[in-house]
């Protein structure tokens, strides 16, 4: 079962592996496209450490650039994923609960998109969940030398695929600690895990103080995310299992929190002695996010995105299976049906509606234009991010523009206020009449959230002073405006 | 850290948990409509006081052991009566006479005066006491009694309601207390020994189960333990200085505790449970006994706060605790009312941004619900949550009752279901649950925004909190309006028609409680509907004597059985706690753990060592888990779920389909060779409930079709041995010997049907054993094993009495062992098998 759930899974994820490229996955292959020593080099201003820029260098290599050939990547990590949580749901809980654990991390939406991103998310979920079983392997039967090494490996191959991966080592060592004070058997199993996640993570130490001796005065502060909230939580929690629906409908979702409670009476003659197991899971699945809640609530600037609690969806896959476990005989099997069903739609869903907030159609959009544009035109890109530590423009350099359209060089500098960006587009229009094209194509993107609204109105109005719109030809979560400038009017 | 100590860290993460909500809830800036966050703000502080209460009590152990028994101690047994089945009261006084310990001296106080009672009690050799007037319901009855008993009356007073049945070791393990001789009271705890009479009767055994479990050992640990009105044993010095029980109280139990206690008596709680009760089988009169629990508590606290002025400050806290514990319905009634002020006037409770009530009030709630399940051990589930709720209307009611002065009599809680679903009481509950999905409906209508989903989400909560009870009556009234049921007892048609006198509100339902006990009585048992295993006192009586023999001449004071090996000690242990013999129990289970137990967790068939039994292996672990339950350690089930695992990773052979076969042990594995004999499927349906394992369940169906395959092969009986070849089909290896002879015992016990089939297809070939004379006491027990499986109890009967004389004539551990089981497990279901359900 678990083999056809891996093949049903790697299908579907190998059918949803031609969609357009989104700007960080451009980002990625930018840095990924570069020699190793710029790419290190680069990563200094990077908010990710290099294993999976440096693996992806290599990957692109031996497969091409593609977007199949880079997503097989993550299709191949998130196989491991596969195996390692229905490995790890036996290790850990009744056997009847891989299956639908399994299915949770074969089709659920989430899963499948991490699983053709070329982002390093993929990974994340693979190592994670292969840490997992071993710990836990380490942790019911006692320390091996093949089972230490290999957990040593993956939490730090781990915390050098993320930075913020280092919560799951932390709660594992939380895990690992109270399994020490609490379970004399697991003892000394348990100060091996604890001391493996310390030096998992103190293997980053070396290269956290070469980042900061390298990081220039110039070098942009990293992403100011909103501070979380209660129901940022949730949402992060359910998307996690419903993959990337519009906001709205997820935001009604985490209104039904008040349910869960009602879950919790419910299994409460289970709570007469949690397994450890059990609550092992349970700690990996909260203690990340409350550590990430804490931090960025606390701290001086919030760290908090959704897809950072991508280390918590494996062991929530497990309770969940170990929670559909408990339905009586018949309904585990009907209920893993409904959901690889339901799961495979709603990635086929993720992956082509425009309501889903993270897809980007930049091919469409710079397909478009090359097939309208006449040499002389010009294209600017509005952009809301940061595209620090690469050298060019990652949209043009994957997406490049047909001979002869002039691409205007837009500074990429994040626009803080409304202002900023005025100035920045005043001083970005000079350019632009010096080079007199007779059509300016515009794109600008982001436009799910609000800041990304914000910004193109206030570009679009410094625009109109300049020039005429003749046409918005909209795709997912990007827009191509056309303008004819006063000079071409004339 | 030990498991106390997880405890207490629990109780510490619970008040920090309501220190960070109610921080949060009574910080300025908080309240919508000011009036409705006041009551929200009262409920919660309520129930956070009675939180922080259950935490606190939880935390405290008992105070002290018993001490010896006295030699010759004389106590005087009260069973009062009103109008109980007959066949509730003979089981009461019959278990009341055969308790052990003490000169016993039964009194059957009889306020209903019926002479089929006065029969009873002549045909069961009690006293019968009767009077003219029913002054002070059961608490005047009592005191009649004490009058009438004062001269030449033993010392001790021990008081049974009509439906409560003392084990024989009751006064054994009670009248030790009195050694000190400031005791005036021992109180044990009330078990429901009826919860398969449906969902209702379950829920009511929660409840009883978390007060009589981590309360009432909490309370002791305060020194502020209540009497509780039946089970318990009274000093008569002690409750002659009380003035006796008082008779203005509908709760004379709680008031008696208060002025023992003030007398400077002290009452010690003794947790073992020594007495088998019967609930309320029916919403009725589940809902009349709250009543007068509530409207008598209630009535303390609120009327007769002076009783608490002399008391300790622990002690009032714990008799405040226990009375205001009935106003909970008023907390109920504000978290119903809540939501369908929010979302049918958009009246706003609390000003909620970004869902900061749901971040402080979560924790205090999640800790809340884990600590609940952890200190109650599991016993108390979502079931006794309804049933809490389910009764809100009657707490509220009570409250205006005693407000008003119109408190009612005493209400005897009917002992059998009573048909047709008493909607005069629970249409709150179902106007409540209608209530609140209109409002959802209403508002979804008009607008689908989150916070309106929020409270839709609430309203859904407190529906399926409040309406359950309406469906487990209905469940119940159908189960008790059987067509099958008779229409009337005689016996009891002749209660006196003022039975409820007093309590002219209640007195119709429990007049037709009473009424329709006679429509159930008799023939409802007779065909099985009221689920109870069929088991007689003759045969129960049987069994004791022959595990006692056993224990006797077999097991050492070291807890070494003779013959050492791990068969001997695995009987012992089952004999032992199917007896309810804790020491036994514990020496033997510290023997055998101390020079048996190996490495991996089996248990060597011999000290020093050496391959492990799986039988004997299982039936240890099976010794624990009934244990567990017994004896109330928790300890035990998780060593049994320990050497379930062990068996299960070696001893067990995987077959086809996922089914797991029983090897002999870890190198028969190899060899591929099962025994049959050691085949045990109730213990492994008994891990797999324990654990939620479904690789016990792969077990027992291994062991089934198994033994079916064996069964099918002339000459049609397992063989003690055999293979299994590669495709998981049987083969046998040799003939049908004593090992095999476990097999038609271990089926034929079996909760699952098609195993006690397995077991009656061998009556007709065991039959002609059972004619040859040939037999040794474990071929007899294992055809009255087949006898029993095929529902023939005179043939079990005679073929136990045979393995038994067999036995006696040729001594031997093994056939003593053999006999005491096979009376156990066939004729008792005190080892938690079936096999008295082929007979009913």
């Amino acid at each position: 079962v678990v083999l056809a759930l891996l093949v049903c899974g790697t299908a579907l994820r190998i059918a949803l592996s031609g969609r357009s490229l989104w700007i960080d996955e451009l980002i990625t292959v930018l840095k990924a496209r570069e020699s190793l020593p710029t790419l290190f080099a680069g990563l200094a201003d990077d908010v990710h450490p290099p294993l999976y820029y440096a693996l992806l260098h290599e990957w692109i290599g031996v497969f091409g650039t593609s977007p199949p050939a880079l997503r097989s990547l993550s299709i191949a990590w998130s196989a491991v994923t596969v195996l390692a949580v229905w490995g790890w749901s036996r290790e850990a809980l009744p056997r009847r609960s891989a299956l639908p654990a399994a299915t949770f991390a074969a089709l659920s939406p989430f899963a499948v998109w991490y699983a053709t991103e070329v982002r390093m998310y993929a990974q994340v979920l693979a190592l994670t969940a292969v840490a997992g079983w071993l710990a836990f392997r380490v942790l019911a039967r006692g320390p091996r030398p093949a089972g230490l090494l290999g957990l040593g490996l993956c939490l730090g191959a781990l915390v050098w695929t993320h930075y913020l991966a280092s919560l799951f080592v932390f709660a594992l060592g939380a895990v690992a600690l109270a399994l020490l004070a609490c379970r004399p058997p697991a003892r000394r199993a348990a100060a091996w895990v604890l001391a493996l996640c310390v030096v998992a993570l103190a293997s980053l130490a070396p290269w956290l103080a070469s980042v900061a001796a390298h990081r220039s005065p110039t070098s942009p502060d990293p992403t100011q995310y909103p501070v979380p909230d209660f129901y940022s939580v949730v949402i992060a929690d359910a998307q996690m299992f419903a993959g990337f629906l519009p906001f709205d409908v997820l935001g009604r979702v985490s209104a039904l929190w008040p349910l869960g409670c009602l879950l919790a009476i419910g299994l409460l003659h289970r709570m007469r002695r949690v397994a450890w197991p059990v609550g092992g899971l349970a700690a990996l699945a909260v203690l990340p996010a409350a550590a990430l809640v804490a931090v960025s609530v606390l701290g001086p600037r919030s760290a908090f995105d959704p897809r950072f609690l991508a280390v918590c969806a494996v062991p929530l896959y497990l309770l969940a299976g170990g929670l559909l476990a408990g339905l009586p005989r018949a309904a585990p099997a009907c209920v893993v049906a409904v959901l690889a069903c339901a799961g495979a739609a709603g990635a086929v869903w993720q992956n082509t509606s425009p309501a889903n907030p993270k897809l980007y159609d930049y091919e469409g959009a710079i397909g478009r234009i090359n097939a309208l544009a006449r040499p002389g035109d010009a294209v600017l890109l509005l952009p809301d991010f940061s595209a620090a530590g690469v050298d060019g423009e990652p949209v043009y350099d994957y997406y490049p523009l047909r001979s002869g359209v002039r691409a205007i060089e837009t500074g990429r500098v994040v626009q803080r206020s409304p202002a900023e960006t005025r100035r920045n587009l005043v001083a970005v229009w000079q350019d632009v009449r010096r080079a007199r094209p007779p059509r300016v194509f515009v794109i600008d993107d982001f436009a799910d959230n609000p800041r990304g609204r914000a910004s193109a109105r206030v570009a679009h109005a410094a625009l109109a002073a300049r020039a005429t719109r003749v046409a918005r030809l909209p795709y997912a979560h990007t827009s191509v405006h056309v303008y004819v400038p006063s000079w071409s009017r004339r | 850290v030990s498991r106390r100590g997880v405890t207490v860290l629990w109780a510490v993460a619970g008040i920090a948990a309501a220190v960070w909500y109610f921080a949060w809830l009574l910080a300025p800036g908080r309240s919508g409509v000011w009036w409705l966050f006041a009551a929200l703000v009262a409920a919660d502080l309520f129930n956070g006081f009675h939180a922080l209460s259950f935490w606190a009590t939880c935390l405290r152990r008992p105070r002290g052991r018993p001490y010896a028994p006295p030699a010759a101690a004389c106590v005087d047994v009260l069973v009062p009566t009103y109008g109980e089945p007959l066949d509730v009261l003979r089981h009461t006084l019959s278990a009341a006479a055969r308790m052990e310990g003490a000169d016993v001296r039964v009194w059957l106080l009889d306020d209903a005066r019926r002479d089929a009672v006065a029969g009873l009690a002549d045909e069961l050799g009690v006293r019968y006491l009767t009077r003219a007037e029913h002054r002070g319901a059961k608490a005047g009855n009592l005191n009649d009694a004490l009058a009438a008993t004062a001269d030449g009356g033993c010392e001790y007073v021990c008081v049974f309601d009509a439906d409560h049945a003392p084990r024989p070791e009751f006064l054994s393990c009670v009248l030790g207390w009195f050694a000190d001789p400031s005791v005036g009271l021992v109180q044990t705890p009330q078990r429901y020994a009826n919860t398969a009479a449906g969902p209702l009767t379950r829920a009511a055994a929660e409840q009883q189960a978390i007060f009589f479990g981590p309360i009432a050992r909490g309370r002791e640990g305060w020194g502020a333990t209540l009497c509780c009105g039946t089970n318990f044993v009274a000093r008569r010095a002690a409750l002659a200085s009380a003035g006796g029980f008082p008779e203005d109280s509908l709760t004379e139990d709680i008031l008696l505790s208060a002025r023992l206690t003030n007398l400077g008596w002290r009452l010690v709680y003794d947790p073992r449970v020594l007495a088998d009760g019967l609930g309320p089988e029916d919403a009725r009169s589940y809902l009349a006994q709250q009543r007068r629990w509530a409207v008598g508590c209630l009535d303390l606290l609120l009327r007769r706060r002076r009783l608490l002025a002399g008391l300790p400050l622990a002690e009032s806290w714990q008799y405040l605790v226990a009375t205001s514990y009935w106003l909970t319905g008023w907390t109920i009634l504000v978290y119903l009312s809540l939501p369908i002020a929010r979302l049918v006037f958009g009246l706003p409770v609390l000003v909620d941004p970004g869902g900061a009530f749901a971040v402080h009030f979560l924790p205090y709630f999640l800790i809340a619900v884990v600590g609940l399940g952890r200190m109650t051990g599991g016993g108390y589930t979502w079931r006794g949550l309804v049933l809490n709720w389910g009764s809100f209307f009657v707490h509220v009611r009570a409250t205006l009752a005693v407000l008003l002065r119109r408190q009612g009599g005493f209400a005897v809680t009917s002992k059998r279901a009573l048909p047709g679903t008493p909607w005069a009481l629970l249409w709150p509950n179902a106007l409540a649950g209608a209530a609140l999905i209109a409002a959802s409906a209403y508002a979804l209508a008009r607008d689908q925004s989150a916070p309106v989903l929020g409270n839709v989400s609430f309203a859904v909560v407190g529906a399926a909190l409040v309406t359950p009870i309406v469906g487990f009556a209905v469940g119940q009234a159908r189960r008790a309006a059987a067509p099958s049921s008779p229409l009337v007892d005689d016996d009891d048609a002749t209660i006196p028609g003022d039975a409820l006198s007093g309590r002219p509100r209640y007195g119709a339902p429990v007049a037709a409680a009473v009424a329709g006990t006679l429509a159930s009585v008799g023939a409802a048992l007779a065909v099985g509907s009221a689920g109870a295993p069929h088991v007689t006192p003759a045969a129960d009586r049987a069994a004791v004597a022959a595990g006692q023999s056993f224990l006797d001449r077999y097991v050492a004071r070291d807890g070494r059985v003779a013959g050492r090996d791990s068969e001997g000690q695995a009987a012992a242990m089952l004999i032992a706690v199917a007896l309810r013999d804790e020491p036994a129990f514990e020496r033997v289970w510290r023997w055998t753990r101390a020079h048996l137990r190996r490495p991996d967790g089996l248990f060597a068939r011999r000290p020093g060592g050496g391959e492990p039994a799986a039988g004997a292996d299982l039936d240890v672990a099976r010794a624990l888990l009934v244990a567990a339950g017994t004896f109330h350690r928790p300890g035990h089930a998780r060593a049994a779920a320990r050497i379930g695992d062990a068996v299960r990773r070696t001893e067990t052979i995987a077959a086809e389909r996922g089914r797991q076969l029983l090897a002999a042990g870890p190198s028969a594995r190899e060899r591929r060779v099962v025994e049959p004999g050691s085949f045990a499927p109730r213990t492994a349906g008994l891990l797999w409930r324990a654990t939620r394992d479904g690789r016990y369940e792969s077990l027992a169906r291994g062991m089934r079709v198994t033994a079916a395959d064996l069964l099918a092969i002339s000459p049609y009986r397992p063989p003690d041995r055999a293979t299994v070849a590669a495709g998981g089909r049987a083969v046998p290896a040799a003939g049908y010997g004593e090992d095999a002879q476990r097999l038609p015992l271990r089926f034929a016990e079996s909760c699952a049907a098609q195993d006690r089939a397995l077991a009656a297809r061998l009556w007709p070939v065991l039959r002609d054993d059972a004619g040859s004379g040939r037999a040794g006491p474990a071929g007899w027990a294992a055809a009255a094993a087949a006898a029993t499986a095929a529902g023939d109890r005179a043939a079990r009967d005679r073929l136990l009495d045979r393995a038994q004389a067999a036995e006696r004539a040729a001594s031997s551990r093994d056939g003593a062992a053999r006999v005491a089981l096979a009376r156990i497990m066939l004729a008792t279901g005190r080892l938690q098998g079936c096999a008295p359900q082929a007979l009913r």
